[in-house]
């Protein structure tokens, strides 16, 4: 009687291929933690070497994208160290315009995800790593305590946080929003119209 | 924990969710620069995707000589681009110097070798520059003297190339990072296996193997150094790599 052979391990891919399955992940991860859109391309350059001098660690068994935002995340974290990458916000995207969704459509989901991200900049990057890897990448918390090496509490601590500290923040992104558009609603002095000219106070 | 847990408006999961394409050129320049350091991404970026993963299968196959067979291959394409890209630069300005070139090499040289495996620290090699490798007045002139892109000579392009690659596994070591530090090297091994900045390349990748725990490896490294080059100013330094070695 033959011995049945016993599944090979999954191969662990080489970097060519990862680089072009996930490239466009990496890139939208590093610009989710808050990395600005001309910063992007060096640091997914700098995630790209970090992950090809430990692509023989990778465990084949696991889903590759958590891995790959371990990886993001720390490039991103220290590109945030430095002072003068500190405070920068997320810049105005560039990006392709889908024919099949309607000019207003596009408009009103433009202004969303820009309030969104604008509230996502104001988290705490530790904070928006879980919220990211947990609400967009739909990672489960124990796998981003493991790949975050964090306890799984924290982990489910800095969610909680995450969450409400997102809510409050674009709460006061949309009020922000409102008051910038009632005030360019509003007429500027001199202009001859409106309560904010002095038409015939003489 | 459910119930402390805010859950998160549909519109903006939604808006978080919104992924966009990375800009295509920012792909290409990324892979074009990982190439230039990864030569499994040089031929992969020949035939992305599945096709490139079946032949760098076929030389995973072979085991480890395949990987060498398949590193040679890449620096092959690489030198042969490289020869390519030069061919059709335009002829090099000629420059009469008045001096000879080894002074603009020495502090080129000085910079970069004498015991520099002592990452940390200004460079204590005296001004030795008889024993290093000589480049020639072309590359001295082209050191010392920036021209336009365009009237670079190709030797000064490669010495150029040579420098930076070892500039960023330099920097790479003193990061932490011999692994990265590691594929550099190796990177320039492929593309100048005898190039100017050769007996460096070979001393660094010692301290590199030494830091990365590859003790036996950098043992036997150092031992091909010295039967290779028994006269070079790099030897003091492998040595004591070697010796202070776990």
């Amino acid at each position: 009687m033959g011995v049945s052979p016993s599944p090979s391990p999954p191969r662990v891919p080489e970097i060519g291929a990862v680089f072009d399955e996930h490239f466009d992940y990496v890139w939208n991860t590093l610009r989710r933690l808050g990395v600005r859109e001309s910063d992007i391309e060096d640091l997914s350059h700098e995630v790209f070497l970090k992950v090809h001098a430990r692509l023989d660690q990778f465990d084949a068994t696991r889903p590759m994208r958590p891995w790959l935002f371990g990886f993001a995340y720390r490039v991103a974290a220290d590109h945030r160290r430095l002072a003068r990458h500190r405070f920068e916000v997320l810049g105005a995207p560039v990006e392709a315009v889908d024919p099949m969704v309607a000019p207003d459509e596009r408009l009103e989901a433009d202004e969303e995800r820009a309030l969104v991200e604008a509230a996502l900049e104001e988290l705490d990057l530790d904070r928006r790593a879980v919220l990211v890897l947990h609400d967009v990448d739909e990672v489960p918390i124990p796998a981003i305590a493991h790949e975050l090496g964090i306890p799984v509490n924290t982990a489910y601590s800095r969610l909680r946080l995450a969450r409400h500290e997102l809510a409050a923040a674009l709460k006061r992104q949309r009020k922000n929003r409102y008051a910038r558009e009632s005030a360019s609603a509003w007429p500027k002095p001199g202009t001859g119209h409106g309560p904010g000219t002095r038409r015939g106070a003489l | 924990m459910s119930d402390s847990m805010p859950p998160l408006d549909r519109r903006v999961l939604a808006s978080l969710r919104s992924d966009r394409p990375a800009p295509s050129d920012a792909r290409s320049r990324v892979r074009g620069r990982l190439a230039a350091v990864i030569p499994a991404m040089a031929l992969s970026g020949a035939s992305a995707g599945a096709g490139s993963s079946g032949f760098w299968r076929r030389f995973g196959g072979w085991g480890p000589h395949g990987m060498a067979v398949a590193t040679f291959i890449a620096g092959g394409v690489t030198g042969a681009t490289l020869l390519a890209t030069l061919s059709h630069a335009p002829p090099p300005r000629i420059v009469y110097v008045d001096r000879p070139a080894p002074q603009a090499v020495v502090s080129e040289a000085s910079t970069f070798s004498g015991p520099p495996l002592e990452l940390a620290g200004p460079t204590r090699i005296p001004v030795a520059v008889p024993a290093a490798p000589q480049p020639t007045a072309a590359v001295a002139t082209a050191l010392s003297a920036p021209a336009s892109p365009a009237a670079t000579p190709p030797h000064a392009s490669r010495f150029a190339e040579e420098r930076r690659l070892l500039d960023d596994a330099r920097a790479e070591l003193l990061q932490g990072e011999p692994a990265l530090a590691i594929a550099r090297l190796d990177a320039h091994r492929a593309r100048f296996a005898d190039g100017m900045l050769a007996e460096e390349r070979d001393a660094m990748e010692v301290e590199a193997l030494v830091r990365a725990g590859r003790v036996d490896e950098a043992r036997a490294e150092a031992a091909a150094f010295k039967e290779r080059s028994p006269r070079s100013l790099f030897l003091q330094t492998v040595e004591a790599t070697i010796a202070s070695a776990p």
